[in-house]
């Protein structure tokens, strides 16, 4: 592992609310010798702003399917819409700041930066939230299932078991 | 002092219940309500700040959600503390997280907010652990595939 600041590449982290924020800055100070990190931040999570300990320019996209989805179907219409811009501004900001790849730890908001990322060809890395252990999220369920992540990781060694082709790498934290 | 944090999920049941038991200590203490609708009435309270780490280095024990980031923060602060697991959250998974790490004496997790008064005891008599992070090899995993 090299480390060389002008050939650092870009990495977008996706920092939705709760403790996917800590998850992933977590994992960005884990990588500040090798990546320059950029950052996709949900708007319902403003605070995560004042918590970035590595500076790197940022997107601001909409929640989407945060929760089990909605039965309520003009939910479902606004999430679907809030979805498809995120989708396309994450787009354009991996254009933009020509990120190599996308990191997200988990929530239903970051599957629209994760599509983008993959609709355009670049890398995407997933890590399990350590929340988990012995059961599997939804967004890491349908990532996994469907193969959108390059890598796959997990932070606990009993998640192994429940996504036999995810690599164990431990904890940033 | 006693300091509580809710962060942010709909904490009321917690705070209501620390406002409860509040009288009990012959201590300040201190409540991060987020954006609860209940006004506690023994302590004093604040919404939300940029960082609660003061408020984990000042008090003598923490009462927390049982969150994954400020779970792991207290614990490598090496700070006393309850975790009190969500009912709200999606599936629960935060017992998940809660009984392991009970298991292995580095947070005493408070299953129901009625116990609480017997878990903060609990905390305060629990033995301190050190916590040994484990390897991380993410930035190892990612500078494979990225073939820097």
């Amino acid at each position: 592992m090299k480390s060389n600041h002008r050939r650092q590449p870009c990495i977008a982290m996706v920092l939705v609310r709760g403790g996917h924020t800590f998850q992933a800055l977590a994992v960005a100070d884990h990588m500040k010798d090798l990546i320059r990190p950029v950052y996709i931040i949900c708007k319902d999570n403003r605070m995560a702003f004042g918590r970035l300990r590595i500076p790197g320019s940022i997107v601001w996209i909409r929640p989407s399917f945060q929760s089990v989805l909605s039965k309520c179907v003009g939910r479902l219409i606004l999430e679907s819409a809030s979805f498809l811009l995120s989708f396309a501004k994450t787009a354009c900001f991996l254009l933009q700041t020509r990120s190599r790849a996308l990191v997200s730890v988990g929530s239903g908001s970051s599957l629209a930066p994760i599509l983008a990322a993959k609709a355009i060809r670049r890398q995407v890395v997933y890590v399990e939230s350590a929340a988990r252990i012995t059961t599997r999220s939804l967004c890491g369920n349908i990532v996994y299932r469907y193969r959108l992540a390059d890598l796959f990781l997990v932070q606990w060694e009993e998640q192994v078991a429940l996504y036999p082709r995810a690599k164990y790498a431990g904890r940033p934290f | 002092m006693i300091f509580v944090t809710v962060g942010t999920y709909k904490g009321d049941r917690l705070v209501r219940e620390m406002d409860r038991i509040a009288p009990m200590f012959d201590e300040p203490m201190i409540a991060q309500i987020g954006r609860g609708k209940y006004i506690p009435r023994n302590c004093t309270f604040f919404r939300f700040s940029p960082s609660l780490e003061p408020y984990f280095r000042e008090a003598r024990m923490v009462i927390s959600h049982g969150g994954v980031g400020t779970t792991f923060e207290l614990i490598n602060m090496g700070v006393s503390f309850v975790a009190v697991s969500s009912m709200d959250v999606h599936d629960n998974h935060q017992e998940d997280l809660l009984s392991k790490l009970e298991a292995i004496n580095l947070l005493v997790w408070c299953k129901e907010v009625s116990q609480l008064s017997e878990s903060i005891r609990k905390a305060a008599t629990l033995p301190t652990r050190v916590y040994l992070k484990p390897r991380c090899r993410i930035a190892e995993f990612v500078a494979n595939l990225l073939d820097l």
